[in-house]
């Protein structure tokens, strides 16, 4: 990918909320969405799922490929508990969608009696799938990049009149939190900056929690809804929802190719809260080749078929700039901008591409800290 | 010269081989310490199969009526494998070194422009090594032959011996 795919494993926040699948349908240059709410509680929820996309896939439209990591596990959108999911299920849906390689995949998963996944078995196969792609992150130097740009962008936050004395950067959809743990091993953001990870799978919190406590980064990890930044969600770490309620900041990567339609929105609209003075999400960059090039990195790179099959899946799934900031308006007042846009990156150098949003009033300070790299900003309007 | 620079060429690749073995199976942030082992480690297996070569040049060598001509048959052979293997690893390196000493861009680049797809053809490189090598002298395809699969072999043992799940 260029870029990608691994931008996919980092993020189950958004997926284990709800198994949201969305059809996007193209059809005579009109689009319309398909939005369809999967839970695997129910055993009709995966017929439902293929039925829809049947009706789409009859018109013979391009429907958005599924990603098998966001079918096999699911969760309580309130209490945020495990719910089982169906082999059966998560095989049809697939099926369905046309995806035979996906269904191969999840067939081959074991299940508990009823048919149910195991899930101490996805939750191992799942850790083991993100460490891998911890590793495409690690090539690409996507911790690097998004350093780049959160410097200054943490420079122009501290700018403010009313700065806060201490900055919290929350990362939605951590995964292994790679990202929080490689800001907090190499200080790159001041000591007045607190990063915190956040994600609603356990087994990636724990494992991420794990890794960090294993070398003493002063960083930490909870469990939390991307859908409901502003809710005190159940954590294993002391006072987890405050610490995702009061970002100063939000971050993430390879998260938002997982919302479509109105659930993109929805998440940037969450992040429009008192204390959020910007955000900064990577995302794959939606270029020709981002789908060849995700093949071919996760050919080389990865072992697991479940890690190759998303990966190319997300980089299918990305969004375009356009799609991006036009979704990002929902976080009003927030003046959402991207950087590295598309059409101006040679995609050989950019995989990931950041959409902003910032203060209006911050706009100003943020290309000042900027400097030349300020060129590389677009805004609505270009 | 072409026996030592074959040699110096296998263990390299042996080495990046226990590094690319342990690749996403270790999540830590610092981890020189970790890579350096796990280049031992791929080192581990590449002496045996540089011995293990040696041995059936030694062997093909000692078998021979001829032995001068035989070793000029080898050492042809032998150039002819490094015909193949030096530019691609010249490539590699070149590559290597805009990953390390660049910025993030070049670095993305060197990554999806060199290292990426020149690990997917490696084995290609090295099974056309092996041909070239072994192109009209039976003695020369059983040496790369014997060579060959052998370096081809470590990453996947040092996989499945160290790295079989995450640390």
């Amino acid at each position: 990918m260029f870029g990608a795919g691994y931008e996919s494993g980092q993020s189950s926040a958004g997926r284990a909320i709800r198994r949201v699948v969305h059809a996007e349908v193209v059809d005579g240059g009109r689009d319309s969405t398909l939005t369809t709410s999967c839970r695997t509680a129910t055993n009709s929820g995966g017929e439902e799922v293929g039925r829809r996309v049947r009706e789409h896939a009859a018109y013979r439209a391009p429907v958005s490929p599924l990603e098998v990591s966001d079918l096999i596990v699911d969760h309580h959108p309130g209490s945020l508990d495990r719910v089982p999911v169906a082999r059966a299920d998560v095989v049809a849906t697939l099926r369905a969608a046309g995806q035979s390689r996906g269904a191969r995949i999840a067939a081959r998963l074991p299940v508990l009696d009823g048919g149910l996944l195991d899930p101490a078995y996805v939750d191992r196969r799942l850790v083991a799938v993100h460490t891998e792609l911890q590793r495409l992150s690690e090539e690409l130097r996507i911790p690097e990049r998004l350093a780049h740009l959160l410097g200054p962008l943490l420079t122009a936050v501290r700018s403010a009149e009313d700065a806060p004395d201490r900055i919290r950067v929350v990362d939605i959809g951590c995964g292994l939190g790679h990202v929080v743990r490689w800001l907090a091993a190499h200080e790159v953001l001041g000591p007045d900056v607190e990063v915190v990870g956040a994600d609603v799978h356990a087994a990636l919190v724990a494992e991420a929690t794990r890794l960090a406590d294993d070398e003493g980064l002063p960083c930490r990890f909870t469990r939390a809804n991307a859908f409901r930044l502003d809710e005190t969600a159940p954590g294993t770490i002391p006072t987890p929802g405050a610490a995702v309620r009061a970002a100063t900041v939000y971050i993430s990567t390879g998260l938002l190719h997982h919302f479509r339609g109105p659930d993109l929105d929805t998440f940037f609209a969450a992040q429009a809260t008192p204390d959020t003075v910007a955000f900064c999400h990577y995302d794959i960059a939606a270029t020709r080749i981002a789908p060849f090039g995700a093949w071919l990195f996760h050919r080389a790179r990865m072992r697991d078929p479940l890690g190759r099959h998303d990966g190319v899946a997300s980089a299918r799934r990305a969004h375009d700039d356009t799609t991006l900031l036009h979704a990002a308006r929902a976080a009003r007042p927030l003046v959402p901008l991207i950087h590295e846009p598309t059409t101006r990156s040679n995609p050989l150098c950019t995989t990931l591409r950041p959409v902003l949003g910032i203060r209006p009033d911050l706009v100003g300070p943020l290309r000042a800290a900027l400097g030349k790299e300020a060129r590389r900003l677009q805004g609505v309007a270009g | 010269m072409s026996a030592l620079l074959l040699v110096a060429l296998a263990l390299v690749d042996a080495a990046l081989s226990g590094f690319r073995a342990s690749g996403g199976r270790n999540g830590r942030i610092r981890r020189r310490a970790a890579d350096l082992r796990a280049a031992r480690r791929g080192l581990l297996p590449g002496v045996p199969v540089l011995a293990t070569s040696a041995a059936v040049a030694l062997a093909v060598l000692g078998a021979a009526d001829d032995r001068g001509a035989r070793y000029a048959e080898l050492d042809a052979a032998a150039w002819r494998m490094l015909a193949v293997l030096l530019p691609y690893a010249g490539i590699v390196a070149v590559s290597m070194l805009c990953y390390l000493a660049g910025s993030f861009r070049v670095a993305t680049f060197a990554i999806l422009a060199g290292l990426g797809p020149l690990t997917m053809v490696r084995p290609l490189l090295v099974v056309g090594g092996v041909v070239a090598a072994g192109w009209g002298t039976s003695a020369g395809a059983a040496v790369a032959a014997t060579a060959g699969s052998g370096i081809l072999l470590v990453e996947p043992y040092v996989h499945r011996r160290w790295y079989r799940t995450p640390l």
